[in-house]
């Protein structure tokens, strides 16, 4: 039978470790909520990535269809690797025969100049769209480091607490009184404290096990 | 040419995300895994225009880095922004008072890294 010295002394105990526990169960639910956001954050910057990059890349490739249109036989080169070359090459024919120079507003050279102008703004809208995003990300990322730091806290927890329970095991039947076991617990929790990096650790650890 | 930028910071994820951040606004970076590397790299790049660091690292820590900065008369004007996930007005106020410009805390939004960056080098 245990005295009621040893009972007051369980009842202690056990009380500190549902908070204790609370505690730490606290710190894992805010890790899983950061990385469920970060993943569906991430998730929402990729889908309009892929958006932004399918748009875009439409659009400019309208203007080169839009073009080409002009020129029935260099509509048919239209996504074959061939168009720009047969393009210029086949301007750069005509300008070597003909020495007048010509109309600029059907010179193919022009055309072709003003086609690719158009389609390099346009991608180069898309680089900017798709390089805020990847910035978006990487801001995103950077709270891996505050999940990293509250998964530690919660690894140094439960060895602090295992070394506290073997000593309160160990010294259980002896000398074990409430002001000893309060010393322990006074330990781990200042020791606990002292370890987080974080305010809203701090703030969280303050309330459940402080609260008076 | 471009500013040169040290980063002081004990997680490789962050270096790695403040240096493309900062690559990308123009900027060229040193990057350092605590306070004393911090001091050492400082010393190689004399060029450093600005120090972004941690606080909580092995070895020696942001606020002692800081602090060894200031008292060391040839580093002293280079401006020095914490980037940590503290937030405790006291360490803010120790920071301040040992000479750091600004305090960031994670997760970063990059416009605002840049942005601070920009206003302290110009």
């Amino acid at each position: 039978m245990l005295s009621d010295e040893r009972k007051l002394v369980a009842r202690e105990l056990l009380q500190f470790l549902d908070k204790f526990f609370e505690v730490l169960g606290n710190q894992i639910g805010a890790i899983r909520d950061t990385m469920g956001g970060l993943a569906g954050d991430t998730m929402d910057r990729l889908m309009e990535l892929s958006r932004n990059t399918e748009e875009n890349m439409g659009r400019a490739r309208q203007l080169l269809v839009k073009r080409s249109d002009e020129d029935q036989k260099t509509a048919r080169l239209i996504g074959e690797d061939q168009f720009f070359k047969s393009t210029f090459a086949e301007a750069i024919d005509r300008d070597n025969s003909d020495s007048t120079g010509g109309n600029l507003a059907v010179d193919p050279v022009f055309k072709a100049r003003d086609a690719m102008r158009q389609y390099m703004q346009q991608v180069g809208v898309l680089d900017n769209k798709l390089q805020a995003s990847v910035m978006e990300m990487v801001g995103l990322l950077s709270s891996d480091d505050v999940m990293v730091q509250r998964l530690l806290h919660v690894e140094q927890g439960l060895m602090m607490l295992k070394s506290a329970i073997a000593q309160i095991v160990s010294d259980f039947d002896d000398s074990m009184a409430i002001p000893q076991l309060m010393n322990i617990l006074k330990g781990l929790d200042e020791g606990l404290y002292a370890r987080y990096t974080i305010e809203s650790e701090k703030q969280l650890h303050r309330e459940i096990l402080r609260k008076a | 040419m471009s500013k040169k930028i040290l980063i002081v910071d004990d997680s490789r994820t962050i270096r790695q995300q403040v240096s493309f951040t900062l690559s990308k606004g123009g900027y060229a970076v040193v990057e350092a895994k605590d306070g004393a590397d911090g001091i050492q790299k400082l010393k190689a790049n004399t060029d450093v225009a600005m120090i972004i660091s941690d606080v909580n690292m092995p070895n020696m820590n942001g606020l002692e880095m800081v602090e060894a900065i200031k008292a060391d008369g040839s580093f002293a004007a280079i401006p020095i922004v914490m980037l940590t996930t503290e937030g405790s007005g006291e360490l803010i106020q120790r920071a301040k008072d040992a000479g750091a410009k600004g305090w960031l805390v994670k997760p970063f939004k990059p416009e605002q890294l840049i942005g601070v960056v920009s206003k302290l080098t110009a």
